[in-house]
């Protein structure tokens, strides 16, 4: 007797999905586990390397664990697709840090698509359902990370004593965050235009700054962490766009 | 850094190359970012505008220091004006991201102020959105030639421009008011009674009518007919208990010249609970 298949969607998403002719198979999931011994911080402003090559490791891992369930299970696809990444110091390793990623989504076997390459996405059925029907098609789950060093050294004359009155922007400490942004936006960007994307939707955002030092004693730093994740989607030459709005009002 | 038109100075040189590279500029297949969901990315297709980029302006600013009287309500001056100015500078480097995308405006703004624990007097001010650009030109840049912006949702905006209405600017009003304390007799003179507690009330009344009246400025600048999706919003910031922020925020609008009637709206009754 065959298994009963687990999936996350609901009742009406199947129901959604079956329309358009995909199957949901099963759950499938990816996780990795990576410990860094010391996070080495340059003496200038740039990228923490080993945390920033060690989260692309993880993530690889997770993802190609995660596509060779699916591919066993027969799946062309996996939607509905959730990242949990956490960094926190080892307790049991002294100073090290240990960080996870694990990647969940439900396998599908999508009928409607010929080709034999396994697609990946972060959307619901639902949202699957609405694209198909107007001419788009997802074509992989997209993350651009990115781990900045910051220093901010030069700030100390303008946010020194004096300058606690005054209103000012702390303009090198701006820079961490908007650098750390463009390095996770850019690897994004590759790895949509890797997968055949012409665009990228319901892109999410987290971000995280520590510091060290202060702005007075003239020795501060900020370390800002960057993480992007989004669905890169393309036009789809199966069907043809099919979507009629109309303006509603709910009785519910 | 106030907007002018064709400066990117508030932004950093790998921004502006990423950028011109998703418009295709440097020889790379063009590609778009977004943070709409796929109903808000459907609605504005079919409202005639594409998706051009997820932009974003960020500041870390240090707030200086003022120091208010005790038992006088005042407006703190020296705060209002950083949260004035931190918030324009992360507005006008989204909008200049915008610009080089060459995008007609930005949907979905979220203006967002957060404070670390380890920058006392710092907070860091962001303003993210969706770069959008019609498909068939037209003009919806605001009267100073910015893109124009509006925190509504992607559902919002079709629905707006349904209505015969476009959005100008996101437009808002801020005021940082000290409420005095109470002294000494008057606290007295109120215990275990029921009784308003007037300097409080009027306190906030006024700073509310500032915020309000200041976002309203700036909608008459705009040349607005009006103001959807207007909010209030409290916040202390981590300041002494008695200063509060009254932050004003809503979407400018004016009607679209020769617009048709709004349409007959149908009643459904929805699946869900």
């Amino acid at each position: 007797m065959a298994h009963p298949w687990i999936g996350t969607i609901t009742p009406k998403e199947m129901v959604a999905l079956a329309e358009i002719k995909i199957v949901p198979i099963g759950q499938v999931f990816g996780t990795s586990f990576r410990s860094i011994s010391t996070l080495y911080f340059p003496t200038t402003s740039s990228e923490v390397r080993n945390e920033v090559e060690a989260f692309q490791m993880m993530l690889e891992d997770s993802m190609n664990s995660l596509r060779n369930q699916a591919t066993q299970m027969g799946a062309n696809g996996v939607i509905d697709m959730k990242m949990v990444h956490t960094v926190r110091v080892d307790q049991s390793a002294n100073g090290s840090w240990l960080m996870s990623t694990t990647i969940v989504g439900t396998a599908v076997s999508d009928q409607s698509r010929p080709q034999p390459e396994l697609f990946t996405a972060g959307i619901s059925a639902n949202d699957i359902v609405m694209l198909r029907r107007a001419g788009f098609e997802p074509c992989g789950l997209v993350v651009g990370n990115s781990s900045y060093y910051k220093v901010a050294w030069r700030q100390i004359p303008k946010v020194g004593p004096l300058g606690f009155w005054a209103n000012q922007e702390v303009s090198e400490l701006t820079e961490g965050p908007y650098i750390a942004r463009e390095l996770a936006m850019t690897r994004m960007g590759e790895m949509a235009r890797a997968c055949g994307g012409s665009g990228i939707i319901g892109v999410t955002t987290e971000s995280e700054v520590q510091t060290f030092g202060t702005l007075t004693a003239g020795n501060m730093a900020a370390f800002c962490r960057m993480r992007l994740t989004g669905t890169a989607i393309r036009r789809n030459s199966i069907t043809h766009p099919e979507v009629n709005i109309q303006t509603t009002i709910s009785v519910s | 850094m106030p907007y002018i038109q064709g400066s990117f100075e508030g932004l950093p040189e790998a921004a502006k190359q990423r950028l011109v590279e998703m418009r295709g500029g440097t020889g790379k297949k063009p590609l778009f970012t977004s943070d709409l969901s796929v109903n808000e990315f459907l609605l504005c297709q079919e409202a005639g505008f594409d998706p051009v980029g997820l932009v974003m302006g960020s500041s870390i600013y240090h707030i200086g220091f003022q120091l208010p009287k005790f038992y006088q309500s005042q407006e703190m001056e020296v705060l209002t004006q950083a949260m004035y100015e931190a918030r324009e500078l992360a507005m006008t480097r989204m909008e200049e991201e915008a610009d080089i995308l060459g995008a007609d405006g930005v949907v979905g703004v979220r203006l967002e102020v957060t404070r670390y624990t380890w920058g006392e007097a710092m907070a860091e001010f962001k303003a993210i959105g969706t770069a959008i650009k019609h498909r068939a030109g037209g003009n919806y840049r605001t009267v100073d030639n910015r893109p124009f912006t509006s925190d509504l949702s992607g559902q919002d905006f079709w629905t707006l421009l349904k209505a015969g209405y476009q959005p100008l600017s996101l437009v808002m009003g801020s005021c940082v008011y000290h409420v005095a304390h109470q002294g000494m007799m008057q606290s007295m003179k109120q215990s275990g009674r029921n009784v308003e507690m007037a300097n409080f009330t009027q306190a906030i009344y006024d700073a509310r009518e500032l915020a309000l009246s200041r976002m309203q400025s700036e909608a008459e600048r705009e040349g607005a007919t009006g103001i959807v999706g207007a909010s209030v919003n409290e916040n202390n910031h981590g300041w002494d208990s008695h200063v509060i922020e009254y932050f004003a925020v809503g979407t400018a609008v004016k009607p679209i010249e020769g617009a048709s009637a709004v349409p007959e709206p149908t009643m459904t009754i929805s699946l869900n609970d």
